[in-house]
């Protein structure tokens, strides 16, 4: 015993400095009942001051305190495959409590699918319209945070609701107030199932350091701009098949290209077969230039901060950042030429990040109370406003882009921590057409995925041939041959296979795919070995 | 084997089969039961059989094996001249340096891998000692991580695994006894001849039992390919499938085939090294007596044993200086440093009741992993029971499981209406977090406890029989003093692994009042701007808490046994 005295007396001081460290807690003294339980991907920093504002907003209108249980078991997709599981073991609870009989797999599969059909007898139809009829609740009032791609899921599958925010402050959705898009992003759901409530939209972060150790004197400005060979290795992106957000980025990229192109082509009217080869070439020349991308990139990543940490410590001299991230580490000290981030010409889109109220919500009055807080002024500002500044965060400054238009008044840009970003402002230089890449946006993940992620090691052996040997002409050609991912191919084949919802269709295309396209870089780098 | 008695087996084998299949085997089915239905809800085994047509799959097994392979060849050569040089030789520092070994095992996740880019990315130390000595280029840096990928992977993994060989080989080695060898000298068999006839064939339970786990740890390691970018092997292939926003059910298929192989290599290898497996040892009451060798010699063996502690250390290392670092920038060593960081994370409100909670979770997982370890290991090693084959190859499974997969599963099983629903998560964590973290941590507890088993000589239970104890007192008096070392070895896998657990963390522990510290480490992990540095210095802090509650308990039961304070 008396050998182990100073290792006992280690433990004993490393567990007493955090006690001694600890801050003082103002905890809630809430009655239970007004306990409001929020599933969410967001961190501390912002879980901590929205809980601070919503009891100093409920204080202000005279309303009683509350507690708020915030459960955050992950990211996005975390969440997304959480709410499927609770949703669907609630669901067979329920289902076999009132019809007194055990929820077939069919039925389970069929109950929060958005394409099932709820007429008829059979047990799916059935499934889908006892779930669609119920208050089946998983024990948790709202869904806060995340991109506005996974909140149209849920609320297509039934596990949103409308929490009301429309109908009992149409003042903010009037004239002046927040579109329902904007760039081609949705900012609310028409049938009042989410809301956006704050924005972001992704961006170019480089490390001039970097660049000029590689020869690269010029700041990129476009998404082109990250093509460049010297950058071989050192491009960090966002994974389009992880998030949302990233396939929107993505998405405009081939806005941009198909824009180019039927502006080219002298801007034939919609419908035409003229405009349909326009967006063809657009879209080709899209995948052309994702494909260049792909081909020096160091990653495609799925953790929002991974891309600008690895750019500040020199892992990678330039890539694809969320704008906050951005944004925030650039301004830490001694970032200097180390991290610089810039919007990229030709327009970013901005996409929302939204709440939602979930069905069967136990608080569901409270939770009501917390989305009209959120989208308040008070709200608003917390998102945007200095650290300390009258109606600004206490602890941290989120530096997020709120969503309502009256936060970027004249008067309020001494309060807001980056009063040069407003998305109204941003997206006026930017015209989206969802008719042209709306149906295709989910293809555009996979296909991406495939064409840059699952073949990385045999397209940067390509583009690395091809640099080495000089662009030989053949072997050039090839590797900008998109034809197994052509428009035609995407929107006829593609696309109608992912909405069949049929994932053994899927997987046989991604199977089918995946083998041509490494066979495609395997030839384009024999090419250029040979120097053709 | 000999005559063993029956009567505890035939009750001990279906109650720990039991246990094993309700918290194992049946969250994961729940888990990957999509996997093996289709649209219809019909049986299918169509999403299995897309993995073989998928090249890119294909390929991801290979490089998993080559990774498995190299990975282990190369633990294997740090850990056991290692493991010999510690237990048979006297050197200068050799106490000291033996109080290194196990850092690499208390390295948290995240916060190693950002330490480990400020050591080997292209802006990183390396880069800037080299460039300081002249060796290099400044205007192009090597990217240690990324160029040779697949060497980077097996190098940080092996690094990063033999304390497992070394452990479990020192605590075989302090328990042989001397006469055998000695007996071997007198008939002239010296140096290699003797090592290689004797010693570690007297030991081969012990390597056994850590090149399978290192083996499967490193065939599904997903940390080490993430951090070198090296995507196109198994476990990379299934984590992406997890994420993707598809959502296909295809993953699952995925992760059974991998499933499958593991158990089919773990089989494969015990038929391979069947030598390796079989009995061996004898325990006796000679001890070995540290040799002293030369000068230059144990010079030798001083800068041999600093030269891979030190290179093990590394992450440990970057970590502290990360955490004490104002700035790190193309720098060897951090251009100032602070407290502040130390500061801010440990007077998070989050650190204090996450602590409580991880010594909580963490110390009963660790006694559940020893019970169920050592019964299971005796069944196996001691019974004749039908099936303990089967329950053996099926406990290595937990280490090629995902940890998101196994909590999805226990999530599944405990919601309302389920046969556990008294134990949901959302309520109070605390049952699942314990049998998760247990469950993934068996296989090195069972491990550690078979390999002692085997080497023990079955005669001294038999002599304990023989004067009148009965089988309870024979196990409780003779069997498990004598395999105390080898469960000390797994059990401080067990421990410091599971106080860094994260995935089943993340998913189970959904209240901030029951997160445990890897939880908290993560959140400030999240921060934005100086959340990694945060989560470095509680890193800090966690490392330094698992090194002192280890030495700790080294030093509380290390004279109950022999050779256990050398474990």
């Amino acid at each position: 015993m008396r050998r182990a005295l100073p290792g006992l007396a280690l433990l004993a001081a490393l567990l007493l400095v955090p006690f001694a460290l600890r801050p003082e807690l103002g905890e809630s003294n809430a009655d239970p009942s007004r306990r409001l339980v929020i599933l969410t991907p967001h961190n501390e920093a912002i879980r901590y001051e929205m809980t601070r504002g919503f009891r100093l907003f409920l204080t202000s209108h005279g309303q009683p305190d509350a507690a708020i249980d915030w459960r955050s078991p992950g990211g996005t997709t975390e969440i997304s495959r959480y709410l499927a599981s609770e949703y669907r073991s609630a669901f067979e609870h329920y289902f076999a409590q009132k019809l007194g009989r055990r929820l077939s797999e069919r039925g389970a599969i069929a109950f929060a699918n958005p394409r099932q059909d709820t007429t008829g007898d059979d047990e799916a139809a059935l499934a889908r319209r006892t779930f669609l009829a119920s208050n089946v609740g998983i024990k948790i009032d709202l869904l806060f945070g995340g991109g506005s791609f996974d909140f149209s899921q849920h609320a297509a599958a039934g596990r949103l609701v409308d929490g009301g925010v429309q109908a009992r402050h149409p003042e903010l959705f009037g004239n002046g107030g927040i579109p329902q898009t904007l760039g081609g992003e949705p900012y609310w759901d028409k049938q009042g199932r989410w809301v956006g409530t704050c924005v972001s939209g992704f961006g170019i972060c480089y490390s001039p350091q970097a660049l000029a150790r590689l020869g690269i004197t010029k700041a990129p400005q476009r998404w082109a701009d990250l093509t460049d060979p010297r950058l071989f290795g050192q491009v960090a992106l966002a994974d389009p098949s992880k998030s949302g957000s990233a396939n929107k980025a993505f998405e405009m990229i081939v806005q941009q290209a198909m824009g180019e192109a039927v502006a080219a082509a002298g801007n034939p009217a919609p419908g035409t077969p003229a405009e349909a080869a326009a967006l063809a070439q657009g879209f080709d020349a899209a995948m052309r230039l994702i494909r260049h991308i792909g081909g020096v990139s160091r990653y495609f990543s799925d953790q929002a901060g991974k891309v600008t940490q690895d750019i500040q410590s020199g892992s990678a001299a330039a890539g694809m950042c969320i704008d906050f991230y951005g944004r925030f580490e650039s301004d830490m000290p001694g970032a200097g030429d180390r991290l610089r981030f810039a919007l990229p010409r030709g327009g970013s889109s901005m996409g929302a990040d939204p709440i939602g109220l979930l069905r069967g919500a136990s608080h569901p009055e409270l939770a009501r109370q917390f989305m009209d807080f959120v989208l308040s002024p008070e709200g608003q500002a917390l998102w945007a406003y200095k650290r300390g500044v009258p109606g600004g965060p206490d602890r941290y400054a989120l530096r997020r882009t709120p969503i309502l238009p009256v936060m970027f008044a004249p008067e309020r840009r001494a309060l807001l921590s980056d009063p040069d970003e407003n998305p109204y402002r941003t997206a006026q230089g930017f015209t989206y057409h969802a008719a042209w890449t709306g149906p295709l946006f989910r293809a555009l993940s996979f296909v991406i995925r495939l064409m840059c992620v699952d073949t990385e090691e045999e397209l940067h052996a390509a583009a690395a041939a091809l640099t080495q040997n000089h662009d030989p002409p053949r072997a050039s050609a090839a590797f900008d041959d998109v034809s197994l991912v052509s428009y035609a191919v995407v929107k006829d084949e593609i696309a109608p296979a992912l909405a069949s919802g049929d994932p053994l269709r899927e997987i046989a295309l991604q199977n089918r795919l995946v083998t041509a396209l490494k066979l495609h870089y395997e030839r384009v780098a024999e090419l250029a070995a040979r120097r053709e | 084997m000999t005559a063993a008695p029956r009567r505890p087996s035939s009750l001990l084998l279906p109650l720990v089969a039991a246990i094993f299949g309700v918290f194992f085997l049946w969250p994961l089915v729940e888990s990957l039961r999509g996997a093996f239905v289709d649209q219809q809800g019909r049986f299918t085994l169509a999403y299995v059989a897309a993995v073989f047509q998928n090249p890119v799959y294909l390929l991801g097994f290979r490089n998993s094996l080559l990774v498995g392979c190299g990975a282990t060849a190369l633990a294997a050569l740090l850990g056991i001249p290692l493991a010999l040089l510690f237990q048979r030789w006297d050197f200068p520092g050799r106490r000291p340096l033996a109080a290194l070994v196990s850092l690499p095992l208390f390295v948290p996740p995240f916060v190693g891998a950002i330490g480990i880019q400020r050591l080997l990315g292209p802006s990183g130390a390396l880069n800037a000692l080299l460039r300081h000595l002249g060796l290099s280029n400044p205007s192009s840096p090597i990217d240690w991580l990324r160029e040779g990928r697949y060497f980077a992977v097996i190098s940080l993994t092996a690094l990063h695994l033999y304390p497992v060989l070394y452990f479990n080989l020192s605590a075989s080695l302090a328990n042989q006894s001397a006469e055998l060898e000695r007996a071997a000298e007198m008939l002239g068999a010296h140096g290699l001849r003797k090592l290689w006839r004797v010693t570690l064939p007297l030991s081969a339970p012990s390597l056994f039992a850590s090149l399978t786990i290192i083996f499967i740890w490193s065939l599904t390691e997903l940390g080490v390919p993430l951090l070198c970018d090296y995507d196109r092997v198994t476990s990379v292939q299934i984590f992406v499938g997890l994420k993707d926003i598809g959502q296909n059910p295809f993953v699952y298929g995925l992760v059974t085939v991998a499933l499958v192989a593991t158990v089919g290599l773990y089989t494969l290898s015990r038929l391979l090294l069947r030598r390796l497996d079989a009995t061996a040892g004898v325990k006796g009451a000679a001890r070995h007596e540290r040799r002293v060798a030369g000068p230059v010699q144990r010079w030798l063996m001083t800068s041999f044993a600093l030269l891979v502690l030190g290179a093990g250390a590394l992450p440990n290392a970057a970590v502290v200086l990360l955490a004490s670092s104002s700035d790190w920038y193309q720098t060897v060593l951090p251009s100032g440093f602070t407290l502040d960081h130390y500061r801010a994370a440990l007077g998070h409100a989050l650190v204090v009741p996450s602590i409580a909670q991880s010594l909580r979770y963490v110390s009963l997982s660790t006694t559940l992993d020893l019970i169920l370890g050592f019964t299971i290991a005796w069944v196996v090693v001691r019974s004749r029971a039908p099936g303990r084959k089967l329950l053996d190859a099926l406990s290595m499974l937990p280490l090629s499981v995902p940890g998101l997969v196994l909590a999805f599963g226990y999530l599944a099983i405990s919601r309302e209406g389920r046969p556990l629903s008294m134990f949901n998560p959302v309520r109070d964590p605390t049952v699942l977090l314990v049998i998760a973290y247990a469950m993934r941590r068996l296989p090195f507890v069972l491990r550690s406890a078979e390999a002692g088993l085997l080497q023990m000589s079955h005669s001294v239970e038999d002599a304990a029989q023989s004067l009148g104890a009965g089988p309870r007192r024979v196990i409780w008096r003779v069997t498990l003093p004598l395999v105390l070392p080898h469960l000390a070895a797994g059990g401080l896998f067990a421990f410091a692994l599971s106080m860094l657990e994260v995935s089943d963390s993340l998913i189970l522990a959904q209240q901030q009042q029951h997160f445990p510290i890897t939880k908290a480490i993560f959140e400030l992990s999240q921060l934005n701007g100086e959340g990694r540095m945060l989560a470095a210095a509680l890193g800090v802090w966690a490392m330094l808490l698992l090194a002192s509650s280890v030495w700790v308990a080294r030093r509380l039961v290390g004279d109950q046994s022999r050779g256990l304070s050398d474990v």
